[in-house]
């Protein structure tokens, strides 16, 4: 039905589309200052969830409500123990995303590699029909559509809306932004919370749509996620751009395997966000950026400096407190 | 005079009542919790309890079963009590312990595998077991020793850069052993190495073969070692003040650069001598896909109940392994007896509730009955900062 | 525009950081509040702007009171607050800065906002791009794009502290010409916050003066540089003749070093200090002073000069080569860098103890505490935990740690928030360990106490420092005039 590289390409933007999603609520989430560790359990749990409500109900409006209704109450978890009992957000975290992956794994046993429901594909009548771009992006389901608009809103609503604006202020420099008549606790709970619910939303994604079904192989995924928000520097579009090469190569590096020619790449690949990883953070921490920005041409230097500036929310993982 | 000698044991009682109350608190949340699952899923927790009792416990073989299981995760949270206690966070413990099981394995190949020997020196038994310790130790020593230098050098989160290397650790496991790996025996699908052979294993008690009294050695040395350095050292004093306010300890004359890169690096050989335990285990005796099996995790949260105490680790870390063995036989015996199925990762939901509880709880002292006796004293240098 | 502070009061803990303080702004003047560190100017201005709650007292607003909850509450009657360090976002650009906290629809109109800030800036000749980021400006750029901002939420009296600190000549200038304007074009109040005497001498109006929480006195302005420090410091003692120490061996040397720190440069210090000497350095908060000490512990590396200690060069040397050369530190937070919180006595002795032996002897660390306790005559028990102790015994229980012989000892404000007989003890310990040949260099903000036990007193002011080694020069009236800038 299609040609090879339509379908591998189609293909990179079905198995992305989790990721993406995970990725870019991860990013709100700590755009605003709180640090959800408890992405990898978080996306096992909701998955098992989505698909457990979708087989049992058979609506799946339900299934992926309550997939993100999880992802919201583990990040709820993470932020009541944080601002509310100024508990340490990596800890917190780091029990929830054991706790959460050992929980699903639990509680989806009697429905472990049971047939799972289907999210209707819904070709879009028209743009299907270019050729090449039609079959890559537009015969997909609503997910997967969602996963490809929601970069460009999430980068419209950080950049271009004032509520954005005040969003990055939270967990850049929460004092300023209090001085601004912000009221950072109730916004960053809301904001936490929505980028669990898309955290919880990408875990829907995978049972409904990506994996079908239940399976356990998905841990890892959302520590992939976490990787990748930080390769990205917390710019939606470089953390979009991020989950599509990886997924990209993990995708190419199966074909291989599949050909039976190598097995190296496989696990090259696999190694490749976590080297990207630390090189991104090491280049943004280490002061390498100011070095590069220095040594360019007076002419090109705004432009690089727009290019590479990015760093960590200066107030990530910290509480806010009133003086 | 009697009203103030009331007071004063009222304000003690009001100090110490939430302290103590606080990990019952957790752990009786935790345990409920348990208990409404089981009770919702049909199973009687009391029945529950037996299946983990007898699967772990009631029996010889079981409980050397259980010491085999135990020795690895205790070994590991001694580590982790270092790095806990100077305040670092060493999430990358896993793939320590991945390192240290790569390393024991490279041993056996380079001093017990023949056609793999370029040495070719004969260390007979006992030598070559100690080359394995040595060298797991070493493996998961350098490689804590990168997370280190990533977070001192380039400042690098030590959360983020542990995160990073137990994947790369994994992954570099896996690329070994499966498929065309170079430990990959030639024709096996398997994806692991070939069982070492029979003349390196560690030596078994007559009466359970798979338990051997080596491992015991080794970690109730290790556990003297991190009492010691904990409770008498300079050095575990050091640590502690690096915990509480690493600025301060740096001016009070403590090199905390140094301590971070010794601290993790200690905490990684613990780690790595825990994965050739899991290797060298007398019913393993191979490197499989995942040598770690989750362990260096479940030492976190060892650690985190325990709050960082050395001599709790003991205690806390059986009781985990109690737990993490007991599932197995919870799960086939309310398959068989009863024809219910239940996971045996239910007690590993037990784990890191009682973690979660306990940890929430004591974050509600602290913050609604803070103790009054370690209150500080306001005075005017404080006024700059407020 | 009139703005009336009414029997301000704030207490923290046990401290009273405002006390029963009333003050009257009228629009068309600029006043300075002018105060030594911890005279409660930033608490009271805090309170002005919304920031921080009085316990008692009242702003009154064009004889309407006001409830204060939040700093917007404030900007919302007119009073807005430019803070010492900038509180804006550095990696925004300076378009979303002016933006942030602005009322509005969800879509920022940014035509109209860039229009704004064009307008402001252009009146006060303000060179702020609106496309650039706010972390490539200078402190003196983003201090204007606050004042542009500020203004543009039609504030009517200006809060400005320590505005001076950390930005160039001609931005001082500049910002002088727009306050002046501000004053006496728009009628706004305009109050500046300092303890640059210079600089509210060039601009102000009128000062009010705040000593220890209190408002000791006001003065218009121009008068004599003097009678303003006067003021601010109290009463200064006559120093009491004594022997001048024979300088002896030189232990240690510091030549033409340069330290360039975020807010300020040092530069061209040199000193020479023999043993049994003490240094007071003198200077208003932020001059160089607290670099300067630093760099001779080690803590700071100079960009160039030399640093040298027993004829040893330690230039490049870290904190502990320092510390192992027998030169000891005590910084001014004791709890954030000096102590640690949680830990008792008895451990404290033990971590800060240099012992060839891997373990502690836990028994005679206490005792060796307990005498300890008793000799410097600290008021706490071995096993209570450090944070208990009150800021007198804290002090003193930090030097009973420093090991004895120390060829130079380095203390910043060794006595502040301490009552006098706590200070008093606290010198008798310091000069104990002088008699035994100990250089002692520390930093005071009390012009008493730097009078009264300096042998030589360096003044910094701007990042210079001038020495005043003539006993006869050593009167409030030269070192306000040092401190205040004036050779």
């Amino acid at each position: 039905m299609f040609s090879g590289l339509e379908s591998t390409l189609r293909g990179i933007i079905r198995s992305a589309a989790p990721i993406v999603i995970a990725g870019q609520g991860e990013l709100i989430t700590e755009r605003a200052g709180v640090i959800n560790l408890a992405l990898d359990g978080t996306i096992m749990l909701s998955a098992m969830t989505a698909h457990v409500v979708a087989r049992e109900t058979g609506s799946l409006p339900q299934a992926i409500l309550a997939a993100m209704l999880v992802g919201a109450a583990v990040v709820f978890v993470v932020v009541v123990s944080s601002i509310g009992l100024r508990l340490n957000q990596v800890a917190v975290g780091f029990v929830l995303t054991v706790l959460c992956a050992d929980l699903a794994i639990f509680l989806g046993k009697p429905h472990f590699n049971r047939p799972g429901t289907e999210i209707p594909t819904m070709p879009i009548p028209l743009l299907e029909d270019i050729p090449f771009f039609g079959p890559v992006l537009f015969r997909h389901n609503l997910l997967i559509y969602f996963s490809l608009i929601l970069t460009l809103l999430v980068w419209f609503y950080i950049y271009r809306t004032r509520p954005g604006l005040t969003l990055r202020s939270i967990g850049e420099q929460p004092e300023a932004a209090f001085v601004r008549g912000t009221p950072v606790n109730p916004l960053r709970y809301a904001y936490a919370l929505l980028g669990g619910a898309l955290v919880g939303l990408a875990g829907a994604t995978y049972s409904l749509s990506v994996k079908l079904g239940w399976k356990e192989d998905l841990s890892g995924e959302g520590w992939i996620a976490l990787a990748i928000v930080i390769f990205g520097l917390w710019v939606p579009s470089r953390v979009a751009l991020g989950a599509y090469l990886i997924v990209g190569l993990r995708s190419i590096a199966i074909d291989l395997q599949d050909s039976d020619v190598i097995d190296l790449p496989a696990q090259i690949v696999n190694m490749l966000p976590w080297f990207l990883m630390i090189l991104t953070l090491l280049f943004a921490t280490s002061g390498a950026l100011e070095k590069v920005v220095r040594f360019t041409p007076d002419r090109f230097k705004p432009a690089v400096r727009r290019f590479l500036r990015a760093a960590p929310p200066r107030a990530l993982g910290t509480t806010f407190e009133k003086h | 005079m009697q009203s103030t000698r009331q007071g004063w044991l009222w304000n003690s009682m009001r100090d110490m009542l939430p302290a103590i109350l606080a990990p019952f608190a957790g752990i009786a949340a935790a345990l409920a919790i348990i208990v409404l699952i089981l009770e919702w899923q049909g199973a009687d927790p009391k029945v529950a309890w037996d299946y983990v009792y007898e699967g772990t416990l009631q029996t010889s073989e079981r409980r050397a079963d259980l010491v085999s299981f135990w020795m690895p995760l205790a070994i590991t949270s001694f580590g982790l009590v270092l790095t806990y206690t100077a305040g670092l966070w060493n999430i990358g413990v896993e793939g320590q312990m991945i390192m240290g099981a790569i390393g024991a394995t490279w041993a056996v190949r380079l001093f017990a595998e023949s056609k793999n020997a370029p040495l070719g020196l004969d260390l007979g038994r006992n030598g070559v077991i100690i080359m394995c310790f040595i060298l797991s130790a070493i493996t998961g020593g350098l490689w804590a020793w990168v997370a280190a230098a990533l977070k001192v050098r380039g400042k690098v989160n030590e959360i983020f850069g542990g995160v990073a290397l137990n994947f790369i650790a994994q992954t570099f496991n896996m690329y070994l052993v499966s498929n065309g790996g170079p430990w990959q025996p030639t024709g096996s699908r398997a994806t692991e190495t070939a069982r070492f052979p029979d003349w390196v294993r560690l030596p078994t008690f007559t009466d359970y073969r798979r338990l051997s009294p080596t491992i015991i050695y080794v970690t109730a040395a290790a556990f003297v070692v991190i009492c010691l350095i904990m409770y008498v050292s300079r050095w575990g004093l050091q640590l502690r003040a690096m915990g509480k306010n690493q600025r301060s300890a740096f001016l009070l004359g403590v090199r905390t650069e140094r301590n971070v890169y010794l601290a993790m690096a200690g905490c990684g050989a613990l780690a790595g001598l825990a994965g050739s335990f899991r290797v060298l285990a007398p019913d393993v005796v191979k490197l499989s896909a995942s040598p770690s099996g989750g362990v260096g995790f479940l030492a976190i949260l060892v650690v985190l109940l325990a709050s960082m105490s050395a001599v709790l680790t003991p205690f806390v870390s059986f009781v985990f392994a109690v737990l993490s063995k007991g599932g197995q036989r919870l799960e086939s015996g309310f398959q068989w007896d009863y024809d219910l199925t239940l996971d045996r990762s239910l007690v590993r939901v037990l784990q890191s509730t009682v973690v979660l509880m306990v940890v929430l709880a004591f974050g509600a002292r602290n913050r609604f009955f803070p103790p009054r006796s370690a209150q500080p004293v306001q005075d005017e240098a404080q006024i700059d900062r407020t | 525009m009139l703005v009336e502070l009414q029997n301000i009061s704030k207490t923290f803990g046990r401290v009273r950081a405002n006390q029963d303080i009333s003050l009257k702004f009228e629009g068309g003047h600029i006043y300075a509040i002018l105060g030594e560190n911890g005279a409660g100017k930033s608490t009271l201005m805090k309170i002005m702007s919304g920031y921080q709650s009085a316990d008692r007292g009242q702003i009154v607003v064009d004889g309407q009171a006001l409830d204060l909850k939040a700093p917007t509450d404030a900007i919302a009657h007119g009073i807005g607050m430019l803070y010492q360090d900038p509180l804006d976002f550095p990696p925004f650009t300076i378009l979303e800065n002016f933006i942030a906290g602005r009322p509005g629809g969800i879509f920022p109109d940014r035509a109209a906002a860039r229009q704004q800030l064009a307008a402001i800036t252009e009146r006060f000749g303000f060179g702020l791009d609106p496309n650039r980021y706010v972390d490539t400006l200078t402190i003196g750029e983003r201090q204007q794009l606050e004042i542009v901002r500020l203004l543009s939420l039609n504030v009517r009296v200006l809060v400005l502290d320590e505005p001076t600190t950390g930005i160039s000549a001609e931005q001082k200038t500049i910002l002088f010409n727009v306050l002046k304007a501000l004053a006496r074009d728009d009628r706004m109040a305009i109050i500046l916050v300092s303890h640059k005497l210079e600089d509210v001498i060039e601009l102000c109006d009128l000062a009010y003066v705040l000593r220890r929480g209190r408002f000791v006195g006001e003065k218009t302005v121009p008068c004599p540089i003097s009678e303003l420090v006067a003021l601010m410091f109290g009463k200064v003692v006559e120093r009491q003749n004594r022997p001048n120490v024979m300088c002896g061996d030189s232990v240690l040397t510091v030549e033409a070093v340069r330290i360039a720190a975020q807010r300020l440069t040092v530069e061209n210090v040199s000193l020479r200090v023999c043993s049994s000497e003490v240094i007071g350095l003198a200077g208003l908060d932020g001059s160089g002073q607290g670099e300067f000490i630093r760099a001779c512990a080690g803590l700071f590396p100079p960009q160039s000069g030399t640093i040298k200690l027993n004829g040893r060069s330690m230039t490049r040397a870290s904190y502990h080569d320092f510390s192992q050369a027998g030169v000891a530190f005590l910084p001014a937070g004791r709890m954030e860098e000096g102590l640690i919180k949680g830990m008792t006595l008895t451990e404290h002795f033990a971590l800060t103890q240099r012992s060839p032996r891997p373990w502690i002897n836990w028994f005679e660390a206490r005792q060796i505490t307990a005498e300890r306790i008793k000799n410097f005559n600290v008021k706490g028990r071995p096993g209570s935990p450090i944070q208990t102790l009150s800021g007198g015994n804290q002090q003193r229980f930090a030097l009973s740690l420093l090991r004895q012989n120390l060829k130079v000892l380095l203390l910043e404000h060794p006595t502040r928030g301490l009552d006098v007989e706590s200070a008093n003890t606290i010198w008798e310990q310091l000069l104990k360990r002088r008699e035994q040949g100990t250089a002692i260099i520390f930093i005071s903000a009390e012009l008493d106490e730097i009078v009264s036990y300096s042998d030589r007193i360096l003044v910094f002011f701007g990042g210079r420092a001038t020495m005043v080694d003539d006993p006869a020069e050593m009167t409030a009236d030269r070192l306000g005039e040092l401190i205040g800038g004036r050779e």
